[in-house]
């Protein structure tokens, strides 16, 4: 099947100062930029007879010469012990000794000396203690040597195809995302730089373009139609870059074997600190009691959590499309108790109540096997919850909690799945800052983050279900609809569908005195029991029916 | 002409004498900073970031009376669901630093959906629209608990701060100088924040957001 391939290709910035873009301009800008290492400055351009000239004084300030009058019909340009007299009439500047012809003469209008546009490159250089390069088809004068190189590299996967784009030296760097591309505003007068284009025509990016704005540079991804989301992460050493993640919708189905093991292993690798990090020692979890129908894998207890494995994230053995494995992770435990009630209930002991509940419902009405993360008071890392669930090859996974408000009025359920964006509504992606650098490059976190990725449809789809039976079964208030989406750091690592239950509020004292009776706790079990049938039901039909689980299962 | 000159120099003089006393008065005036005990050791990301200067510049409106802007908070609605909007005159300080902290002390007050007793310890704002924000332990050893409770104190620091500050444009929070991976075992602090999801927001922004997100 696809056979998995990388391709990757580099720019390596040209040495000396590449164009970028600019082409053909029809219409020359009014003005030259000058731009320096920390700045842009502009010197207007009149027109003289048809002839672009400007001010001799701007120049002079720009090399920091010094313009005195030498006749009534010149002037001396004097700098670094260089002299050049300029004037006359004659349409030549002598440097030095040296005569310099211009395109047209100089001229004096109402006091003010002109020079035409060649006057930059043929006389100036000689002044400046700065190397000055004149681009005249975009009338860029650049001051110095030292600008920023960059680099555009992509890289393309069958799950997702990334563009870096780095700089030698620290750069700002701002993402915005919009429908039909990602805008990279790149807030540095000058790059060096060989980058123009890049048509990748895939089916997750289009483009990659590169150009110039009046303050910076803009760099353009147009994206395609298998674009499903976008990962921004930035990396410090060795050299600086952001990185985007551009998550494919769906996993072209492959079968394991066929996949050269090379690939894999590569990416294996660089999971292992992830892992490291996830084998923390892990509280026991009973085994559960067979009477299952289904054969299922030895269920994996102790201190061996398993991280997101390549193989977890980008595919799964083909097999059939069954829903025989849940994860029920009861929030908090141990010496982080949750959220308390006025009235005495802690949350994590609810979760726990809860979560036994429904474990009993889907193994005797469903046949589900059932994994706890904790069956009884234990202390658990959040990162440990999805690597015991991913490990026993779950899949589904719930997390069990009660909510809390500072306001005692708030009330009522919610399921939330996982969001990328940390940036809410703004639909920007501002860059994963503050993430360990220590490691290098952020392979590990980019990949531990896209653990749930290719599962959020899925998971959508159950919080809406469970949020419905949950209203249905308490007759919490209506106009709420409880479906929500944010950054939980329990769902990142998930290779299944995930969602975290809030089954009401601890805070809010009538609920309280609600979620303490054994039978309410029931039928908010009997609710959660009936989201997962539902979901069961429309999950093992997937394949045919919709997308978003070929990765994982191939049809029945 | 001389003598018009030289009267010129001296209004200018006058205004800027009046200007320097006015300064030292307002200076002075000034509360002492409830932040950083000195002795606490500087985290390695602040040394760091606070190298980098911040652009200059809060966002509100000049029209204040005499060295005051209008800040807006966003604080504990009374839902207890979602934010809600207040806003407050503080005095203007030309530092972006001085004036983030002013804002966050101001809100530790009165946001409501922060936990008692926590304590600024630091801000700074790095080149790239970060805002590092350092508070006192209290923000996890008093928190509440909940998703709601964590969501609210999160984004009430966040989107406070970018509302306020165009430069700022996340807003990255540590404990006690040092990532933590949540403050109450929900939302991923190793990451910074922006603007609040939509059903955060108050009911009065929410159309306001919509249309900017499409």
């Amino acid at each position: 099947m696809a056979a998995k391939r990388t391709q990757t290709r580099t720019w390596a910035f040209a040495l000396g100062l590449a164009a970028v873009s600019a082409g053909a301009t029809a219409q020359a800008p009014p003005q030259i930029t000058v731009v320096s290492e920390d700045q842009i400055d502009t010197i207007p351009v009149s027109e003289f007879g048809g002839v672009p000239m400007v001010p001799l004084e701007a120049l002079a300030k720009l090399v920091g010469a010094e313009l005195r009058p030498a006749s009534e019909r010149g002037t001396l340009f004097s700098a670094n012990g260089t002299l050049a007299r300029i004037g006359d009439g004659r349409n030549f500047v002598t440097v030095g000794k040296q005569p310099v012809l211009l395109q047209s003469p100089p001229r004096q209008v109402t006091g003010q000396w002109f020079v035409p546009l060649d006057f930059i490159p043929k006389v100036l250089p000689a002044f400046s203690r700065d190397t000055l390069t004149y681009r005249d088809s975009e009338r860029m004068l650049l001051v110095g040597e030292s600008f920023p190189t960059l680099e555009v590299r992509s890289t393309r996967d069958p799950a997702y195809t990334r563009v870096e784009v780095s700089t030698n030296r620290a750069v700002p760097i701002e993402v915005a995302q919009t429908e039909k591309e990602i805008r990279l505003q790149i807030r540095t007068p000058y790059l060096k730089t060989g980058f123009q284009s890049e048509e990748i025509l895939d089916e997750v990016v289009e483009r990659i373009s590169l150009r110039r704005k009046e303050r910076g540079y803009e760099l353009v991804v147009t994206l395609g139609k298998q674009f499903w989301t976008l990962q921004a992460t930035t990396r410090e050493a060795p050299d600086h870059a952001v990185v985007l993640n551009l998550l494919r919708s769906r996993l072209p189905v492959r079968a394991g074997s066929e996949s050269p093991p090379g690939q894999v292993e590569t990416i294996r690798e660089d999971l292992r600190s992830v892992e490291e990090r996830a084998s923390a020692e892990t509280v026991g979890t009973e085994p559960e009691e067979a009477g299952d129908p289904v054969a299922v894998d030895e269920i994996v207890l102790g201190p061996d959590p398993g991280a997101p494995s390549a193989e977890d994230i980008l595919s799964r053995n083909t097999g059939p499309t069954r829903l025989r494995i849940v994860a029920l992770d009861p929030g908090h435990g141990g010496t982080e108790a949750g959220a308390e009630g006025k009235g005495g209930l802690i949350e994590k002991d609810l979760a726990l109540s809860i979560a036994r509940e429904l474990r009993e419902l889907l193994q005797e009405r469903l046949g589900i096997q059932v994994i706890l993360t904790r069956d009884g008071d234990g202390e658990l890392d959040l990162d440990e919850r999805t690597a015991l669930a991913n490990k026993n090859k779950a899949d589904l996974f719930l997390s069990i909690h009660a909510d809390a408000s500072p306001s005692r009025d708030a009330a009522g359920s919610s399921v939330y799945f996982l969001s990328y964006s940390s940036s809410g509504a703004e639909g920007t992606v501002e860059s994963a800052r503050g993430r360990p650098a220590a490691n290098g490059g952020n392979l590990d976190f980019i990949l531990w983050d896209m653990a749930q990725a290719s599962h959020l449809s899925q998971s959508s789809r159950l919080a809406e279900i469970l949020q419905e039976e949950l209203l249905s079964a308490t007759g919490a208030e209506k106009g709420n609809r409880g479906i929500k989406q944010n950054t939980f750091r329990v769902l990142k690592g998930a290779t299944m569908p995930a969602v975290l239950v809030e089954v009401g509020f601890i805070s809010n004292p009538r609920e309280e005195e609600l979620l303490k009776s054994r039978d309410y706790q029931e039928r908010i079990a009997e609710a959660l029991f009936r989201g997962v049938a539902r979901f069961k039901d429309i999950y093992e039909v997937q394949p045919r029916a919709e997308s978003g689980r070929e990765g994982r299962h191939g049809p029945k | 002409m001389k003598t018009r000159n030289i009267l010129l120099a001296a209004g200018v003089a006058v205004v800027l004498i009046g200007i320097a006393v006015w300064g030292t008065m307002w200076i002075l005036r000034q509360p002492l900073p409830e932040t950083a005990d000195a002795e606490a050791p500087v985290p390695p990301e602040i040394a760091d970031g606070a190298t980098t200067t911040a652009p200059p510049a809060p966002a509100e409106e000049e029209s204040t009376p005499a060295g005051r802007i209008q800040v807006k908070l966003y604080v504990l609605g009374s839902s207890g669901r979602e934010l809600a909007t207040e806003t407050e005159e503080i005095l203007y300080s030309s530092s972006l630093q001085q004036q983030a902290k002013e804002v966050v002390q101001l809100l530790l007050r009165r946001s409501g959906a922060i936990p008692r007793g926590v304590i600024l310890r630091e801000l700074f704002v790095t080149s790239q629209g970060v805002a590092y924000l350092d508070l006192s332990q209290e923000v996890v050893s008093n928190h509440p608990g909940g998703s709601s409770a964590e969501e609210l104190t999160v984004f009430s620091f966040s989107q406070t701060l970018i509302a306020n500050f165009p430069a700022i444009k996340t807003v990255k929070i540590l404990v006690e100088g040092r990532e933590v991976q949540t403050l109450a075992g929900h939302l991923d602090l190793t990451i910074p924040y922006g603007r609040a999801p939509l059903y955060l927001q108050p009911p009065s922004e929410r159309n306001e957001v919509r249309n900017e997100a499409s």
